[in-house]
C-alpha cells in the first residue's frame, strides 16, 4: 500500500495589489501500511501488477550491432519482470507487430518470448504511431493494472504524419505511461519527447548499443517500483482564479498546465495527471493568479491534494493549503521563497538549453552563445550534473558572469545528453 | 447583472464581480455584512452559503478568510465618562485591535490590544489579550480590595499573556505565532497604574499639560536608549517603529512588560489608551490633547473618542484605529 504526505513551501506575503501566488508542494510517497488515514488508499495488496510493453525499432537502420544488443536487452528486461507481471513485445517498422502478445511472465512465456526475439529482424521503415496503437490494444486487455511502455528508436518517425502520431498519442494519453529512448544520434530528441511528454515518461539517450541492456534494466526497475498508478494532483482554486502553470519540478521539468482534467460540475476543481508512483520525492510548482485583496486579507488560494483513483472509487490524500495574505509590509512581500526561486531557476536553465542548442543548429551562434552562457549562469550554482553536460558543448570562461564560447568539436552524443536531459532538475536544499 | 459596486455588467452566473470582485449576491453597503454575521457558515465576502466556510475557517468557494464584520466598529460606553471605540480604519481588511472597558465601585480599566498583522489569527490574539485582562480585572473593579492597583495590573498583563499563547496556531503556514501589543490603565481613586507591552499608548491630559505615559517598545526607543545614534538618526530607518516587545509572537522574542504607577492631581484630567492606528497621526500628547480639549465642554467620554477616531480616519486611515477616554 502507497502512502503520501506533502508539504506546502511558499511565501504567502503579497505586496498591496499583487495577484499571483507562487507555492511548491513536495510529495513523498512511500509504503508505511500503517499511515493514518490511509487504509482505504490502495489495493489491499502489495500493489498493483505491472502489465509492460516492450516496443523496440526493428526498422532497416537497426542492422547489425543495435539489433544484436536490442535482443539481448529485451530477453533481460523480460528476465527482471517478477512472476505476477504481464508483458508484450512490439516490433516497431511501417507497422507494430506484436511479436508476443500480453501474457504473464511465466517460466513458459519468458521462455516463448526468448525464441520469438531471437528472430527479431531489422527492416522497413518508423511509424511510431503503429506501434503505440498496438500497445493500446494489449494494455486495454488489463485495464486494472499499472500500464507501462519502454519505447526504443534509432530513428525518426519517417513513415506517416505528424498528425498521425499526435491522433495515436491522444487515443494512449491517459492508458499507459511511455519512457522513450533513441540509440545512437539518427533520431530527434524533439519528436521523442513528444511521446514521452504527452505519455508521462522519460526521454533519454543511449549513445552506444552495449548501453541498451544497462538502461533497459533501469527502467523495468524503476516500473516495478511503481506500486499505484492512475494518480492525480488535485488543485482546487477559489471562484475567478486563474491556474498560471502547474509543473512538476523534480525530478524533472514537466509541464502540466494545460493539461488539467476539470468536471464541468465542478470547474473549481483541476485534476492533473502525475502517473504511476512507487517510493519517491516529487515537487510541484503551481502559480495561482487571484483577485487581489486588502491589506491584512488573507485567502485560501488554493487546496493541492493527490487523489488515488481506483476502479472508480476516488481517495483524497495529502491535502495542503496555499496561501495568500496582503500586507504593506515591503520587507515581507518581497521575499521569494527559495524553494520557488530554485525551481523557476530550473525552468529556465531546461528552456535556455533547449533553445540555445535549437540556435545552434540553426546556425545562430550569437544567440546559443548568450543562451547557453545564461545556462551555465542557472546551473554552475544550481545543477552540477547538468553543469557537467554544458561544459562538453561550450568552453567556459566565467560562470558566474555567464560568458561561454561554442564548442567546435561537440560530438553528435554530448549535444543529445544535453537535450533530453536538459529537463533533469536538482531538488531545492533545505534549510537544515 | 449589473455589478452594484463598480457598475460593470456581469454574466448571469457569476457571483462576485469579474472586475473589481465585489460580491454580486449580497448588498455593496452594510446590508451584507449584518447579514452574513448573523449566519457564521455564511460567507461575507461573496455571498456563498450557509455552509460555505469550512472548518479552517475559509471560504469553499471564493476562498476568503471568515472575517468577523461585528468588529468593524466597536463603540462602548460605560458612563459619560468612560468610553472607547475602535475602528477597521480605511486600508485594512479587518478590525485586529481590540478594546475593552470596565467600571465600577473599584475603579476603572481600559484595555487595548493590536494584533500584529504579520502573525497568526492577530485578530484573535487581539481579542483574548483584551478579554483576559479585563477577566483578571472585573473583580477588584465590582469590589474594591486591598490589592494594590500595581499587582492588580500585573495579574492583568499575565492573564492576557496565557491568553495570547492559547491562541490556536496552523501547523504548517509560513508566519509567527499569533502576537498581540496591550496597554492596560487602571485607576482607583485618584491612583493610576499602567502597564503595556509593545506600541500601545497611554495619554494624560491636563487642561494645561499632557503627557505620553508609556514609551513604546520600539526599535527607535532600544536604539537611541543604547547611546548608539541620536533620536533624529533612528526616525530615518524603516525599522524605526518596528516592536521589539509584544505578547506571544516568535519563540523566544521579549514580552516583558512595563509599568507604571502615578497619581493624579486634583482638578479635572484625562486619560486616553489607544493604539499606534490612533498615534501615527497624532505624534505628540499636545497634539493629541488639542484634539481632546477641542470638544464642547459638555461632550462626554464617547464623544471625545469618536472625536479622535474620526480625526485618524480623516487623514487616511491606514491602520486599525483604537481610542479609551477617562474622564476624571
Amino acid at each position: 500500500m502507497t502512502s503520501f504526505s506533502a508539504q506546502v513551501a511558499q511565501n504567502q506575503f503579497l505586496a498591496q495589489g499583487a495577484d499571483l501566488v507562487h507555492a511548491v508542494m513536495s510529495v513523498t510517497s512511500g509504503s508505511a501500511t500503517a499511515a493514518a488515514g490511509l487504509a482505504s488508499a490502495g489495493t489491499g495488496k502489495a500493489g498493483q501488477t505491472l502489465v509492460e510493453a516492450i516496443i523496440v525499432d526493428c526498422s532497416g537502420s537497426m542492422d547489425g550491432e543495435k539489433i544484436v544488443q536490442t535482443r539481448q536487452a529485451v530477453n533481460k528486461a523480460i528476465d527482471l519482470l517478477r512472476d505476477d507481471a504481464w508483458f508484450c513485445v512490439i516490433a516497431g517498422s511501417a507497422a507494430g507487430k506484436l511479436l508476443m502478445p500480453l501474457s504473464q511472465a511465466t517460466a513458459k512465456n519468458r521462455l516463448a518470448a526468448e525464441q520469438a526475439v531471437r528472430h527479431l529482424g531489422a527492416s522497413g521503415g518508423t511509424a511510431m504511431a503503429t506501434w503505440l496503437r498496438t500497445a493500446l490494444v494489449e494494455f486495454r486487455k488489463m485495464p486494472d493494472g499499472i500500464h507501462h511502455a519502454l519505447l526504443l528508436t534509432d530513428g525518426k518517425d519517417e513513415g506517416e504524419r505528424e498528425s498521425t502520431l499526435e491522433a495515436a498519442l491522444a487515443e494512449c494519453e491517459g492508458h499507459f505511461q511511455c519512457d522513450a529512448r533513441g540509440v545512437g544520434t539518427d533520431w530527434e530528441p524533439a519528436q521523442l519527447r513528444k511521446i514521452s511528454a504527452k505519455l508521462l515518461g522519460t526521454l533519454d539517450i543511449i549513445p552506444n548499443p552495449n548501453e541498451i541492456e544497462a538502461d533497459f534494466r533501469r527502467v523495468i526497475e524503476s516500473a516495478m517500483g511503481k506500486s499505484v498508478s492512475n494518480v492525480s494532483l488535485r488543485l482546487w482554486t477559489p471562484l475567478g482564479a486563474k491556474v498560471e502553470f502547474c509543473r512538476l519540478v523534480y525530478p524533472e521539468q514537466f509541464d502540466l498546465t494545460n493539461r488539467a482534467v476539470v468536471d464541468p460540475k465542478t470547474p473549481q476543481i483541476r485534476d492533473y495527471p502525475t502517473g504511476a508512483w512507487g517510493e519517491e520525492k516529487r515537487d510541484y510548482h503551481m502559480a495561482i493568479r487571484i483577485t487581489p485583496g486588502k491589506v491584512g486579507q488573507r485567502m485560501c488560494a488554493g487546496r493541492v491534494s493527490l487523489v488515488i483513483n481506483e476502479r472508480g472509487q476516488e481517495t483524497k490524500v495529502a491535502e495542503s493549503m496555499i496561501l495568500a495574505t496582503w500586507t504593506d509590509d515591503e520587507s515581507q512581500s518581497a521575499l521569494i521563497h527559495p524553494a520557488v526561486a530554485h525551481y523557476t531557476g530550473q525552468v529556465e536553465l531546461a528552456t535556455a538549453i533547449q533553445q540555445g542548442l535549437k540556435a545552434r543548429e540553426q546556425g545562430d551562434e550569437a544567440r546559443a552563445t548568450q543562451l547557453l552562457g545564461r545556462a551555465v549562469q542557472i546551473a554552475a550554482t544550481s545543477n552540477p550534473d547538468t553543469m557537467k553536460l554544458l561544459r562538453k558543448v561550450v568552453e567556459v570562461e566565467d560562470e558566474r558572469q555567464g560568458t561561454v564560447k561554442l564548442r567546435r568539436d561537440v560530438k553528435k552524443e554530448d549535444e543529445f545528453a544535453l537535450d533530453t536531459r536538459s529537463t533533469k532538475t536538482a531538488r531545492v536544499q533545505r534549510p537544515t | 447583472m449589473i455589478c452594484p459596486s463598480c457598475g460593470v455588467d456581469q454574466i448571469n452566473e457569476a457571483r462576485f464581480c469579474e472586475d473589481c470582485g465585489s460580491s454580486l449576491s449580497a448588498p455593496a453597503s452594510g446590508g451584507g455584512a449584518a447579514s452574513a454575521a448573523a449566519d457564521p457558515t455564511a460567507c461575507s465576502q461573496c455571498g456563498a452559503g450557509p455552509g460555505a466556510i469550512g472548518a479552517d475557517g475559509f471560504c469553499t468557494t471564493c476562498g476568503h478568510e471568515r472575517v468577523d464584520t461585528s468588529r468593524n466598529r466597536v463603540e462602548i460606553a460605560i458612563s459619560p465618562q468612560l468610553a472607547g471605540i475602535s475602528d477597521i480604519g480605511l486600508k485594512h481588511f479587518r478590525n485586529e485591535d481590540a478594546l475593552a472597558i470596565v467600571g465600577g465601585p473599584g475603579g476603572e480599566a481600559l484595555v487595548v490590544c493590536d494584533g500584529v498583522s504579520r502573525s497568526q489569527n492577530p485578530d484573535m490574539a487581539s481579542a483574548a489579550g483584551v478579554n483576559a485582562a479585563l477577566e483578571a480585572l472585573r473583580g477588584a473593579i465590582a469590589c474594591p480590595s486591598a490589592n494594590h492597583t500595581h499587582d492588580l495590573v500585573t495579574a492583568a498583563l499575565d492573564a492576557a499573556r496565557n491568553a495570547v499563547h492559547a491562541v490556536p496556531v496552523v501547523q504548517g503556514v509560513d508566519a509567527d505565532p499569533p502576537e498581540s501589543t496591550i496597554v492596560v490603565a487602571l485607576r482607583r481613586g485618584r491612583g493610576v497604574s499602567l502597564g503595556w507591552v509593545g506600541d500601545s499608548r497611554a495619554y494624560f491630559i491636563l487642561p494645561d499639560d499632557a503627557r505620553q505615559c508609556t514609551v513604546d517598545h520600539s526599535w527607535v526607543n532600544e536604539v537611541v536608549a543604547s547611546g548608539k545614534i541620536s533620536l533624529a538618526e533612528a526616525l530615518l530607518s524603516p525599522l524605526a517603529h518596528a516592536l521589539t516587545r509584544s505578547l506571544g509572537g516568535p519563540p523566544n522574542s521579549s514580552e516583558e512588560p512595563s509599568q507604571l504607577d502615578f497619581d493624579l492631581p486634583p482638578g479635572p484630567s484625562c486619560l486616553v489608551v489607544c493604539s499606534d492606528g490612533l498615534w501615527n497621526y497624532l505624534p505628540d500628547a499636545a497634539s493629541l490633547a488639542a484634539l481632546v480639549r477641542a470638544q464642547p465642554a459638555e461632550a462626554d467620554a464617547l464623544a471625545r473618542a469618536r472625536a479622535l477616531v474620526e480625526f485618524a480616519r480623516d487623514r487616511g486611515g491606514r491602520d486599525n484605529i483604537t481610542a479609551a477616554v477617562l474622564m476624571v
